[in-house]
């Protein structure tokens, strides 16, 4: 399989985010790892359009693969808020946590 | 008796030739998953891949632990309960009742193997494992596939072992499915997500098989798994506490995940392969497992299970269940139901009762029996047999269907039923309720077919006699016939077996 990145059209992220030369926040599945990523990119049909353009893979909901021919260029990784544990403070954690809503796509972990 | 690990399990599967070692390189993108699936599909061994791309030797994975078998559908499953893999399904349904009806409590030890490595907080990697992803158009890679979820309910002290699938999200992170209607689910949507609370979790992976084959099959709401896995391999099982919660994992898995899920976090989850066959659920937001810690054995074995196409794991132990529990459910009413059957390949969207009606209403009493049992109470189809129909011959099933069943009077439509989600004619609407916690999980329809004869049609002048061989020649005839078939009339020798009316 070619390296990149999958996007799924999904209720929550629909196919309509992706527009020509938009810079969006999306969530994709890198293919080096098959693992997600939150990621602020800018996508275009061109792969001339972009600086290091990477090919966009489209599926549907159910995980078709859609004809659709996209690229992406990742400018910023996004990552929610890590948890850090040794194992010794486990239950402090688990109090802290429990009130603690989630903050997707709030913390830029790195720039690429 | 019993198992002591998975590896042992690995060496009896080798031992009945339900083995197959692959020591070549294959890659854990897409070409372990293409071999399982073919193997599910040809009924060929499981598969231990020991050369993973990108990965040491110290690390492998079985793949289609439980699928269907070499030697018939549920080989694998009776070398797991060490009984002979040519066992009929009714000899191995009886057995299990058998087992699981007697319960083995487990005890807890002070360590074992899985504590061979611990790696806990910034260190923990789950792509350390060789994780396949399994099919093109899955949403990740799929850590939990065969291998026991472990979650506590948050104000009494049921403890449930489940199968629930987890997709690596990032190196300590996961993300599954939690069915509201799932015993999971019922701990974390209804009593931890309303009170804001974190709910631990472990998860126990490449344990004896037993182990799994607990977690597998829906038991009773509160029922004990661990309890029933002592049963299934007639010995307890032992248990040792996590690195980072207080939960307790079987000492002797090859590897435990241990952390947290958050209330109301969610991150993307699916499309995966499924029980129905299909991938039926939609890519959406699932709950987030954040991971603690990870203890492994030395050369941990990740077994792995591709739910989806037929004839997998999942299918498997989900049907016989079904059957056990309803066979259960029969006995203790007293009813004489020969035998019921859901056919694994049907993805436990069926089942088949054969009975001899007692009186009217009987029907309707046997379908509340069955669908009173946790895990036919989501079936989708049930269909009512004769007592001369054997459920396992399909042929004569479906011949049943579609001769006996009067479109006017035979089919009947139950609505506002639960199902699972997974049925894969459900419209979109429909599925979307079934996952969604706070419409409590009652949007599907079932069907349920009569294709009994009507008790009050006269068997003599209104039901017609079968015209097949066994019951309409006399006996005498029958066995003149069957001894001249090869010597006189020249037929072939290999045929399907037939049996005499006595």
């Amino acid at each position: 399989m070619s390296a990149g990145y999958q996007f799924y059209d999904t209720q929550m992220q629909r196919m309509d985010v992706l527009k020509e030369g938009a810079e969006v926040e999306i969530h994709v599945l890198e293919r080096e790892t098959m693992c997600s990523k939150a990621v602020r990119a800018k996508l275009s049909k061109s792969p001339d359009a972009l600086e290091n353009a990477e090919r966009l893979h489209i599926y549907g909901r159910l995980g078709v693969p859609l004809p659709d021919t996209w690229y992406i260029q990742v400018l910023e990784e996004l990552e929610e808020d890590e948890l850090v544990s040794d194992g010794a403070d486990v239950d402090h954690l688990l109090a802290d946590m429990a009130l603690k809503p989630s903050e997707s796509f709030k913390k830029p972990r790195r720039q690429v | 008796m019993g198992y002591a690990d998975l590896r042992e399990y690995i060496s009896a599967l080798d031992e009945a030739g339900e083995l197959a070692r692959v020591k070549d390189e294959v890659d854990w993108n897409l070409e372990i998953g293409a071999v399982m699936r073919r193997s599910y599909e040809v009924g060929a061994p499981a598969i231990h891949f020991r050369n993973i791309k990108g990965y040491g030797s110290e690390y492998s994975v079985l793949g289609a632990p439980m699928g269907r078998g070499r030697h018939g559908y549920w080989s694998r499953l009776a070398i797991a309960l060490e009984l002979d893999p040519h066992i009929s399904y009714q000899e191995l349904r009886e057995e299990f009742i058998r087992r699981i009806t007697s319960p083995i409590r487990p005890y807890q030890v002070s360590t074992g193997p899985c504590k061979e490595n611990v790696i806990s907080g910034p260190d923990v990697n789950l792509l350390q494992f060789p994780v396949p992803y399994l099919d093109d158009g899955d949403g990740g890679r799929y850590i939990g596939t065969w291998a026991t979820t472990i979650t506590k309910d948050l104000d009494s002290e049921w403890v449930n072992w489940g199968v629930y699938r987890q997709a690596i999200y990032s190196k300590r992170r996961a993300v599954g499915l939690i069915l509201p209607s799932s015993h999971m689910g019922q701990m974390y949507y209804e009593k931890y997500e309303p009170k804001g609370k974190a709910m631990p979790f472990a998860i126990a992976i490449g344990t004896d098989p037993c182990v799994t084959i607990a977690s597998s099959f829906a038991c009773a709401t509160r029922a004990n798994e661990a309890d029933i896995a002592g049963g299934l391999r007639v010995e307890p099982v032992q248990l040792v506490k996590c690195e980072t919660n207080d939960l307790l994992v079987p000492a002797d898995s090859e590897i435990v995940v241990e952390g947290v899920i958050l209330p109301h976090e969610r991150l993307p989850e699916g499309p995966f392969g499924d029980i129905s066959g299909y991938r039926t659920l939609p890519r959406r937001p699932r709950p987030v497992y954040r991971v603690t810690c990870v203890t492994h054995r030395d050369n941990p074995i990740l077994p792995v299970a591709a739910s989806g196409g037929p004839t997998n794991e999942e299918q498997i132990l989900t049907c016989l269940g079904t059957d056990a529990q309803s066979m259960q459910a029969f006995a203790k009413r007293g009813w004489q139901v020969s035998d019921c059957f859901s056919p694994p390949w049907m993805g436990a969207h069926y089942m088949a009762i054969r009975t001899k009606m007692p009186y009217m209403g009987f029907r309707d009493q046997l379908i509340s029996a069955v669908r009173q049992t946790t895990g036919g109470r989501m079936l989708p189809v049930i269909q009512i047999l004769d007592d001369d129909v054997e459920p396992t011959d399909i042929e004569m099933v479906f011949h049943s269907w579609i001769t006996k069943c009067h479109p006017r009077r035979n089919i009947h439509i139950i609505n506002e039923t639960p199902v699972l989600p997974f049925v894969a004619s459900l419209e979109a609407s429909e599925r979307d309720a079934l996952e969604d916690h706070n419409r409590r999980y009652a949007a599907g329809s079932s069907l349920f077919l009569d294709t009994t004869w009507p008790l009050d049609w006269d068997p003599v002048i209104a039901i017609p006699p079968r015209a097949s061989f066994v019951q309409i020649y006399p006996k005498e005839i029958q066995e003149k016939v069957l001894a001249r078939w090869h010597t006189d009339y020249g037929f072939p020798v290999k045929e399907k077996n037939v049996e005499i009316r006595r």
